[in-house]
């Protein structure tokens, strides 16, 4: 029987774990809402998609720049640098930004699962 | 602190139809504006958790408008706070006449936007050439 205390160390361990795929899940929300607001516009200032929780990082692209992109569940928009080999593998990379899907099959599912499009692969 | 301007329209029958706030883009508005949406939130029959949502939001909101909306600490800034109330949502929207989102690294602004997506049922982010207004929708029955 596990103690309270390593109940507290495990779920605290999970969270830690699971804290990128979060981060990157509320940053696309974030984007999805800046999506929508700019409709009738040719662009809008996104932001980084990555991992870190404190990353303000911006990236101004062309809505259809920024459609391209998120044309998957499991792509993500990234300012250059902010890929994280472990997690990402990047698909795409252009001057500003770069496109990455995910390694591992639990953060793709997450994605998937929080995808306001409905995990439309495209 | 007194307020630039404010409008709260009252249903015939008691609570609040809408709300608008207009004051200036300075820290110490942020606080009034959490203010204000807290308690038309309750008005309109929000529960405890969701009115701590939207009081979460609307500082977070708030802030954004006061430092990356007027980084030059324009004097003249505002920032608008506009409720209202349509069948089982709550819909409040913060506007300012500020710079917008740029293309450079801006501390703290991704932190404050993720923390609002995470606590709203819905958010949608308007950038135009005459500042940002940033709605927030709450469902009143979760």
């Amino acid at each position: 029987m596990s103690s309270g205390a390593d109940d507290k160390q495990t779920w605290m361990a999970l969270r830690a774990a699971d804290r990128p795929a979060l981060a990157e899940i509320r940053a696309r929300r974030v984007n999805e809402a800046i999506e929508r607001g700019a409709r009738g516009q040719s662009g809008a200032v996104f932001l980084c998609e990555c991992g870190f929780l404190g990353c303000s990082r911006t990236i101004e692209l062309p809505l259809t720049g920024y459609a391209a992109a998120r044309r998957g569940f499991d792509r993500f928009l990234l300012a250059p640098g902010h890929e994280q080999p472990a997690l990402d593998r990047v698909v795409e990379r252009h001057d500003d930004h770069v496109v990455v899907v995910k390694r591992d099959g639990r953060s793709a599912e997450r994605a998937k699962l929080a995808d306001p499009r409905g995990g439309d692969d495209g | 602190m007194a307020d630039r301007s404010t409008r709260v329209a009252r249903r015939a029958g008691g609570g609040l139809e809408a709300l608008e706030v207009t004051l200036p883009a300075s820290p110490t508005s942020v606080g009034h504006l959490r203010s204000h949406a807290r308690e038309f939130a309750a008005a309109a029959g929000a529960t405890e958790e969701i009115v701590t949502d939207v009081a979460l939001a609307i500082s977070e909101a708030s802030t954004n408008a006061v430092i990356h909306g007027y980084p030059d600490r324009d004097a003249t800034g505002t920032v608008a706070l506009r409720g209202s109330v349509a069948e089982d949502w709550l819909e409040l929207e913060v506007a300012d006449r500020g710079a917008g989102f740029r293309q450079s690294p801006s501390g703290g602004l991704g932190f404050g936007l993720k923390l609002m997506a995470e606590v709203s049922d819905s958010m949608t982010i308007e950038q135009r050439d005459a500042g940002t207004t940033i709605v927030l929708r709450f469902a009143l029955a979760r």
